[in-house]
């Protein structure tokens, strides 16, 4: 199995991973419904990246077990187990678990791998596993 | 919903303090795109005739393109526009950076700002509620000081457009600011927002843009980003974006030295984008949806200053034209401006303009509240500067803009002036660079270089010549601008040749609809009509003698890559000749009554005549 591993220095905060990631898995054209999170910090002059590592935090925070592991190592919530309670959001880390109108339950990155074929300054790139 | 809009148009009285959201018709769409042709066409249509650019009459207007916000790549541009008070003639300006993504989110494709308040506001814009709140906070705060003071107290997912206290003071070459350093520089828009005592735009919204075919976009953009990172130049321009470009500026003679009386840098080695990028390098900073990521955001130990850049312009115009010793001072001559909120390439010519005044002994250190205005000095140049924004002592005179300051100085000096129009020439010399500066010339809002960018063609069809010179400013005239009508930059067709086709493609994949470029060609020559009958009704007297070079390129350039080169009037008339005759004008550049209903424009041909502008 594979992840991706975020090198945050070489952002330019240009959103097109949130673009692509939107269109990809919601048919959306906004960088807001996106399984990743990208936070500017100026004047200091550099964008967080919010990505989800699979570190498992949210897994046994889930309150109804919702959370669970697919094929390819990606973290996933069961929209029809998941109550919203927000326990996760909360709970992440890395900030990586994401809501937005495109979707009436958390989510997080399903490590469908679209982004990293936009993200020209390759602060997105596959890693084999650890 | 129509596929690439928001969908509203919102107007903005700030006399009456009201809002009103008009709807973006299929015909307003589909016959107008979008950008800076929305506001050709509301500008001529709204603004009444002969209006003071600084009254309340005078409207400012913001649009988005269809691609502004999309998947597309660098669809991260949104236009401003209103009459300019620095030209008095049609003034459009663009910027980058992620404002265009939100208003449209917002529902938003264009903000008509009308009226003028008494007292300081900001427009808040949060979805479908929009308020026009106090401003008195912020009132008096940098361009980028109000952003992030404005960013504090609404959130980091406002973004957020502001005018500085250059702009407060009606300075007539004010820049708007946003995304920390992205600037709409050109032609004052700025003073006509400080006129209105509207401080800034703050805006956030939630609905995504609709597109017809998202999985067809996605799959071009990917395919187009695949394209622009195998190209050769695509990790040199990610880099060093447009600094880039300084020492090739140099080497052929074109990049401006004190005040254009040179066209080679000796400092060249220290002002150029790999000396930047050694000395003073933060980051790679993209606009929205950008692959490139050009701009460069620096820090200067020396001057412990932030500042987005300095780009080209801002290091041709603050750097080798004031005789600046490096990039750091460069740096920090251009932090000042962002936060004064003026136009680098504006002020760049405002201080080199006195400076020359000061080397030729016209004006003197007592003439300048006792500052010593040497080529290099940057104490000066930045107290000078401080004098503009604030409009204290000679200030006030340079506030106006280098040409009006030399009307009020006099003594012959308006040849000094590097300009067109009252705009201020970008930062490449033209006197060995025929189509470059017909370009200038010629360009809808005065001496400004992205409507026509064509030293390349003086290169490769001969720096003397002008035979063929009035087709290639007209053709580049035709496809550049378009840019700015669809929302997007143009670096990627620019610098990484991007092939112009697949911007067609893209916009039909988000419109829906069959657009081709013989189709957009044609649209484009109907707009630029619109901006030259705009200027037709607007100046008196208006037609080939406000498209003349400025003085200085007709004196022999003295030494450097192009010594001895100069212009002549025989070269100015047949370059206009060729050039009128590409727009089938008349020889006096007029638009003509045949031409303007041709192309769609009847209306506007009908007006000119009623006001004995252009005769039946």
């Amino acid at each position: 199995m594979k992840h991706i591993v975020v090198r945050s220095e070489r952002c330019t905060g240009c959103r097109l991973c949130q673009l692509t990631c939107s269109a990809q898995n919601f048919r959306l054209n906004t960088h807001k419904a996106a399984r990743i999170g990208i936070v500017p910090r100026f004047p200091e002059g550099y964008f967080e990246v919010h990505l989800c590592n699979q570190c498992g935090v949210c897994l046994p925070v889930c309150p109804v077990e919702a959370i669970s592991v697919d094929a390819n190592g990606a973290y996933v919530i069961d929209e029809s187990t998941c109550i919203d309670c927000g326990a996760c959001v909360d709970a992440c880390p890395q900030q990586a678990i994401f809501r937005s109108p495109a979707s009436p339950h958390p989510y997080m990155c399903n490590l469908c791998g679209a982004c990293l074929a936009n993200c020209a300054a390759q602060v997105l790139i596959w890693e084999e596993d650890r | 919903m129509i596929n690439g809009y928001g969908g509203s148009i919102l107007r903005v009285d700030l006399t009456t303090r009201s809002v009103k959201r008009e709807p973006v018709t299929p015909e307003l769409a589909h016959d107008w795109l979008g950008g800076r042709a929305w506001i050709a066409k509301y500008m001529y249509d709204e603004l009444p005739a002969g209006v003071d650019p600084l009254s309340a009459a005078n409207k400012v207007f913001l649009a988005t393109g269809p691609l502004s916000g999309t998947l597309w790549p660098c669809s991260a541009k949104i236009v401003w526009g209103t009459k300019s008070p620095l030209t008095g003639g049609y003034i459009d300006s663009n910027m980058g950076g992620l404002i265009m993504a939100e208003l449209k989110h917002a529902g938003l494709d264009m903000i008509i700002v009308e009226g003028a308040s008494a007292t300081p506001v900001y427009l808040w814009i949060d979805d479908e509620k929009v308020e026009i709140r106090d401003a008195s906070g912020y009132w008096g705060k940098g361009s980028v000081d109000t952003e992030y003071a404005l960013k504090h107290d609404l959130g980091e997912d406002f973004q957020i457009a502001t005018i500085g206290t250059a702009g407060e003071n009606l300075v007539k070459f004010a820049c708007i600011t946003h995304d920390v350093g992205r600037q709409a520089g050109r032609g004052g828009t700025a003073a006509v927002l400080g006129s209105k005592k509207l401080k800034a735009i703050a805006v956030r919204g939630s609905t995504p843009i609709p597109v017809a075919n998202i999985e067809g976009l996605q799959k071009h953009t990917t395919s187009v980003i695949d394209y622009m990172k195998n190209k050769a130049y695509f990790p040199t321009f990610s880099k060093y974006g447009t600094t880039d470009v300084t020492d090739w500026c140099d080497s052929v003679g074109v990049i401006p030295v004190n005040n254009f009386q040179h066209a080679q840098y000796a400092k060249k080695d220290r002002i150029n984008g790999k000396y930047m990028r050694e000395q003073i390098y933060v980051r790679d900073k993209g606009c929205y949806a950008c692959p490139l990521g050009c701009s460069t955001y620096t820090y200067s130990k020396k001057y412990d200053v932030y500042v987005e850049g300095p780009e080209y312009e801002t290091i041709g115009l603050m750097g080798s034209n004031l005789g600046m010793d490096s990039i750091e001072e460069i740096a920090v001559l251009n932090a000042d401006v962002d936060n004064l909120g003026m136009d680098s390439i504006s002020s760049g010519s405002a201080v080199a303009f006195a400076m020359e005044l000061y080397q030729r002994g016209i004006l003197t250190k007592e003439d300048f509240g006792g500052l010593e205005m040497t080529w290099g000095n940057v104490d000066g140049a930045r107290a000078f500067l401080r004098l503009i924004a604030s409009r204290r002592g000679i200030g006030a005179t340079f506030a106006e803009g280098a040409l009006a300051a030399a009307r009020i100085i006099g003594r012959d000096t308006e040849k000094f002036v590097v300009q067109v129009k009252g705009l201020d020439y970008s930062a490449y010399d033209t006197h060995a660079a025929p189509a470059m500066m017909l370009a200038y010339m010629t360009s809808d809002i005065g001496a400004q270089h992205t409507r026509a960018w064509a030293i390349v063609q003086d290169i490769t069809m001969g720096r003397g010549t002008t035979e063929g010179k009035g087709q290639v400013v007209y053709d580049l005239q035709h496809l550049r601008p378009l840019m700015e009508v669809l929302g997007v930059c143009r670096f990627p067709w620019l610098e990484i040749k991007v092939d112009w086709e697949d911007y067609v493609t893209a916009l039909n994949l988000v419109t829906g609809q069959h657009y081709t470029t013989e189709g957009l060609f044609a649209f484009s020559e109907k707009v630029w009509n619109l901006t030259r009958a705009f200027w037709t009704r607007e100046v008196d007297g208006f037609g080939r003698a406000w498209d003349q070079p400025p003085a200085k390129m007709y004196e022999e350039m003295p030494d450097g890559p192009t010594k001895g080169a100069h212009v002549t009037q025989e070269m100015v008339d047949e370059l206009l000749d060729g050039y009128y005759h590409a727009y089938r004008w008349d020889q006096n550049g007029l638009p003509t009554v045949q031409r303007l209903r041709e192309i769609g424009l009847g209306y506007v041909a009908d007006d000119l005549v009623k006001r004995g502008r252009i005769t039946d």
